[in-house]
């Protein structure tokens, strides 16, 4: 073993500290019970991490199946009694792209930031030890895990219907649940008709939606609850601002989506018929509903994702950031006016056009916010000692990434482009910008970036940063192409095509290989940090309170309580080049306990 | 859990470790339930939104099938919980004090509202099935092909079941909710009395013995004609035709029934009909109301002659008043089609009547479900359904309450409150208020629909 195994670290002001078993919250306790039934957040939102990983996997395995077909897919490969093109080869992709949906959007977009990030860093950002409410973040994490398990079922009926089906199928078949071929968004009247299992698949997501819920309610309640002493609303680090205005979505959009499950549970359990066009219902209600809830939710996933950004630039550029109160409010500008350009989902469902062009203004004003972000994310960097490291290298591939997948969102935006693109690659196109190119770089640009916090070592940079090149090639390769296509006519869920959309769905198959290998190198060197170099209290010089404590934490969070500053002023942590990371001079830490009465 | 070990509680035994103060411990856990009552005024909220709708298109629907529902039920189960509700407060204030017994009395008896809320709620939903209304697909409004289903309906006092199919069923109960209608202020339909009520006349003989309904006429012999003069009396388009009579051709409005005025001839049954104490028609509407104008063609005095502009008498339409024993679906859904056409096109309650049409887009009549065009028919049982899932998923959170006020009562039997640590009686209190407040909404948007 090497010198980065001695089991030494430094704490904030530099100086070695010997790690002791016990003295953090990983070691803290031993068993795994002492997982299975922890209140720490650090431990809740570890777990979280394994759990939304492994679904991560799960849609990513539909995702790579789902390019597959499309490599074969094209119309002259169809012939007479061809797997290709056969009902099994169409049902295998309205499952695969139905459950890859489902699953990426429900476990793994949504809970992705908040739930892994948030429940760790939130009250070390917060000074705090805990959130307000510990067993209900755990109790949380278990709704999580009920959803999943439902959502799993419906996945392992779907691969027993898939190899015992057919002809000779046992009898017990019928009761196995039979995957889903609806698409995510669930639409009426289809759902109340196919033979897959929506009853299941409803309340997977229902039971999801309680654990969002719970987290949001956690969140407000502890961000309200639970600053410390200096810190008002205006010296909150800015990825508090993004999660509360995730919260505040998630505490008014998600019930919504709860009902509107429970009635198409309804309706496929009873024949309600309240979105049934045959039974007098309306099935347009059930997209409002859907969309009413579905539309706030792609905030919940972009939220989260602008505050880790927000963070990782101010700190690698070494500058305070640009424009505080504009990047606080247009966060809660966001999640507002989220609530009210659903309706851009549906211009082709028959809306009134003059409510289409409501919405369609109204589509448009979201992106203010959104570019004010951008605006003041490059006022930050500019003239700032940018430190290209892994973090930064996905903040800035998040910046280009989520400006492309914004503005491709203003011709969807505009009622008589969006007619035309309506339902196409176009739109597939720009919601993957928006959720992979966007949240899930923020997403690894945010593990990279605390991971020297939450597990006490460094990640290799160098694999990092290939890594990082290969994602964000890999990326662009799949997904750019799909624009083109997209304007060309090809329409999204088909699981053939015309021979003329050949090229591009090579391209976009070929793409998603190099994506799928980039992420594995990033998995790998997250695994082989294992055995990194011991991280130092403060890696990167940020000023945010979770800086303010050691790598890892303690189980208390703190060794004393930390008093709240500017979370972006840096200048008071000096570079060490002995432990590579950052550390304070004592005498400028207003927590200093030695300037502090003894508690 | 070794979690709080490490810690020195500088505080009480409740306060938890990662909060400084008590107070910052409640007002969290007070906040934490805010919250989460946002949370369940967004889901009724979107059930709230889909009973708007559904409403607001078909508003003759919601008027007709709320009169299944038992408002004195609804109504008791909301005094019920408005006091169970006041126990609670009193709860409250009794933790505060650190007034146990009382504390414990008063959430002893909030749990006994919860429990005579759910009774009620039992018998309710019982004698809704009874009635073969049910969620889902047993309803008896459930849009079916033809006239195959037969349903069966017990005879009061007798042990005998009645077969009846459930188009007959359903026009009996149409007949009668037209009645009860009345008494709300809404007219029937003249086009649909002289003609519906004559042909249905098996229907009728059917109800002879369906006291379930409650037809005053049991046991007498039955006049028809007495009894649909009847409903006109009461509705107060007799005076219609008698001002038509008088100034031949005018407009005339349906104003309630003639007050002091003699009342014209046609009317003279109803006056002597010992079962029908006239129920006023509520003020108000009248000037909405249809207008009618007799066609010359046809004998005023006949109320078969009364028909809306829409119909003969503009020659815009076809439709005439069958010949008798000739009337069916095609007919009916041809007139409602008509009627429609007068209120202002098919379906579109905004757009102006054609050239030489009355208004009649704020006409508050009622068409009995027969004469309802089959896309009217099939959505009558989508009021049920929401009816259902909206009382039953507040009864399941009066069911959730009362496990949470359980638990209160069990801490506190072992005397867990105080002054000072009481909020967890807060809290559910909060919960159990806001399960009687959305009891508040639904009750008369479902029951008292008017
Ligand atoms: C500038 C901001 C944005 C605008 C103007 C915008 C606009 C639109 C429009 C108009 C559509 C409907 C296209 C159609 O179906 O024809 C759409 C679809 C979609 N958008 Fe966005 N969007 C924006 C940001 C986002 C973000 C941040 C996300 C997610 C993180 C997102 C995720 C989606 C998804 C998932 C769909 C497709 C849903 C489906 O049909 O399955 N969008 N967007
Ligand atoms: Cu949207």
């Amino acid at each position: 073993m090497s010198v980065a195994d001695r089991p030494i670290t430094t704490d904030i002001y530099g100086e070695e500290i010997e790690l002791k078993p016990g003295d953090n919250y990983i070691n803290h306790s031993k068993g795994i019970l002492s997982w299975a039934l922890t209140l720490d957040h650090k431990r809740i939102g570890l777990m979280y991490m394994v759990v939304v990983l492994a679904s991560f996997f799960l849609g990513g395995i539909f995702a790579i199946a789902l390019r597959t077909q499309l490599l074969f897919g094209k119309a002259s490969n169809i012939e007479d009694g061809s797997v290709i093109g056969s009902a099994m080869w169409n049902n295998l992709y309205n499952q695969a792209f139905t459950l890859h949906g489902a699953i990426m959007v429900f476990m793994f977009i949504i809970p992705a930031i908040p739930a892994i990030l948030g429940n760790v860093v939130l009250p070390l950002q917060l000074g705090a030890k805990d959130v307000a409410f510990p067993r209900l973040n755990l109790m949380s994490f278990y709704c999580w895990m009920g959803g999943g398990a439902l959502l799993g079922c419906l996945l392992i009926g779907a691969i027993m219907h898939l190899m015992m089906g057919g002809e000779n199928a046992p009898a017990f078949l019928s009761y196995i649940p039979n995957g889903l071929d609806t698409g995510w968004t669930f639409y009426t009247p289809y759902s109340i008709q196919t033979n897959t299992s929506v009853i299941f698949a409803t309340m997977g997501a229902f039971v999801l939606g309680f654990s969002s819920i719970l987290t949001g309610l956690n969140f407000i309640a502890t961000i309200h609850m639970l600053k410390p002493k200096g810190m008002g609303w205006f010296q909150m680090p800015l990825f508090l601002w993004a999660l509360y205005a995730t919260a505040v979505i998630q505490i008014l959009a998600t019930p919504v989506l709860a009902i509107t499950l429970l009635l198409l549970a309804a309706e496929n359990m009873l024949g309600i018929g309240i979105f049934d066009p045959k039974l007098g219902g309306d099935p347009v209600l059930f997209q409002h509903f859907f969309w009413f809830y579905s539309h706030p939710a792609v905030y919940i996933m972009i939220l989260p994702a602008l505050g880790v950004v927000s963070e990782i630039i101010s700190v690698f550029s070494r500058k305070h950031i640009f424009g505080y109160k504009f990047i606080a409010y247009s966060s809660l500008a966001i999640a507002l006016f989220g609530f009210i350009v659903w309706g851009h989902h549906m211009f082709t469902s028959g809306q009134s056009p003059m409510i289409n062009a409501l919405f369609s203004l109204l589509t448009m004003s979201v992106a203010i916010p959104s570019a004010i972000k951008v605006f003041n994310w490059l006022a930050t960097m500019w003239k700032g000692r940018i430190r290209l490291d892994t973090p930064m290298l996905y903040a800035m591939g998040f910046i280009w990434l989520f400006t492309i997948g914004g503005l491709t969102g203003l011709p969807l935006a505009a009622l008589s482009t969006d007619i035309y693109m309506h339902d196409t690659y176009f739109v597939v196109a720009h919601f993957h910008y928006v959720m992979v190119g966007s949240t899930l770089f923020a997403f690894l640009g945010g593990m990279y970036y605390w991971f020297p916090k939450m597990f006490g070592r460094m990640y290799n940079e160098k694999t990092g940063k290939w890594a990082w090149a290969v994602t964000f090639i890999g990326f662009n390769v799949t997904f750019f192409i799909q624009f083109i296509a997209g304007t060309q006519g090809m329409p999204r869920r088909y699981a053939t095509y015309l021979d003329q959309y050949t090229i591009y769905h090579h391209i976009s198959t070929g793409g998603s290989y190099i994506l799928t290998i980039g992420l594995f190198m990033v998995l790998a060197n997250w695994i082989m940090a294992k055995r990194g170099k011991r991280a130092p209290a403060n890696p990167w010089g940020g000023n945010q309170l979770e800086w303010h404590t050691n790598s890892p934490p303690p189980h208390e969070n703190f060794k004393y309580d930390p008093v709240g500053t500017d979370p972006y002023h840096y200048h008071d942590w000096k570079y060490d080049e002995k432990i590579d990371g950052y550390v304070l001079d004592p005498d400028h830490d207003p927590g200093n306990p030695k300037h502090k009465p003894a508690h | 859990m070794s979690d709080h070990d490490t810690h020195d509680h500088h505080g009480p035994e409740y306060l938890a470790h990662h909060f400084d103060t008590p107070e910052q411990q409640f007002e969290s856990g007070k906040l934490g339930m805010w919250l989460f009552l946002v949370t369940e005024v967004m889901m009724f909220g979107g059930l709230f939104c889909a009973y708007a709708l559904y409403r607001a298109n078909h508003p003759d629907i919601f008027a007709y099938a709320h009169g299944f529902l038992d408002w004195k039920m609804g109504g008791i189960n909301t005094a019920i919980l408005l006091a169970s509700s006041f126990t609670m407060a009193l709860g409250v204030r009794a933790a505060q004090l650190g007034q146990q017994k009382f504390l414990i009395l008063m959430l002893v008896l909030t749990l006994a509202g919860g429990f005579g809320f759910l009774i009620i709620k039992y018998f309710e939903y019982t004698s809704k099935f009874a009635e073969n209304i049910w969620p889902g697909t047993q309803n008896l409004y459930y849009p079916t092909e033809g006239d195959q289903n037969t349903n069966t309906i017990v005879i009061k006092g007798q042990d005998e079941q009645l077969p009846i199919t459930r188009q007959a069923q359903l026009n009996a109960i149409a007949v009668v909710e037209a009645k009860k209608l009345m008494h709300h202020g809404y007219t029937p339909h003249p086009v649909q009395a002289s003609y519906d009520l004559y042909e249905k006349r098996g229907v009728f003989e059917a109800l002879h013995d369906y006291d379930d309904y409650n037809l005053k006429e049991k046991g007498k012999e039955t006049h028809y004609e007495h009894h649909i003069l009847h409903m006109f009396a009461e509705a107060g388009v007799a005076k219609a035709i008698a001002k038509m009579d008088g100034h031949g051709g005018d407009q005339a409005t349906d104003d309630g029934p003639p007050k002091g005025e003699d009342p014209p001839k046609d009317n003279a049954h109803a006056k002597d009909d010992p079962g029908h104490a006239e129920p006023k028609p509520k003020e108000g509407h009248s000037s909405d109301g249809p207008v009618y104008v007799a066609d010359p063609a046809i004998d005023t005095t006949s109320i078969a002659g009364l028909v809306p502009v829409s119909g003969i008498s503009a020659g815009a339409s076809n439709i005439k008043p069958p010949a008798s024993g000739k009337t069916g679906l095609v007919d009916s859904e041809a007139h409602a089609v008509a009627l429609a056409d007068a209120r202002g096109g098919h379906g579109d309650h905004h757009a102006a009547p054609p050239l030489g049409m009355p208004d009649l887009r704020h006409a508050k009549y009622y068409i009995p479900y027969e004469f309802q065009p089959k896309s009217v028919q099939d959505r009558i049982h989508l009021f049920f359904q929401i009816y259902f899932m909206a009382t039953g998923l507040h009864a399941l959170h009066v069911i959730i309450g009362m496990g949470c006020i359980t638990w209160v009562l069990g801490k506190a039997l072992t005397g867990a409150f105080s002054p000072e640590y009481n909020v967890p009686v807060d809290i559910v209190g909060l919960y159990w208020h806001i399960v009687d407040l959305i009891w508040i909404f639904l009750f008369p948007l479902l029951y008292l629909i008017h």
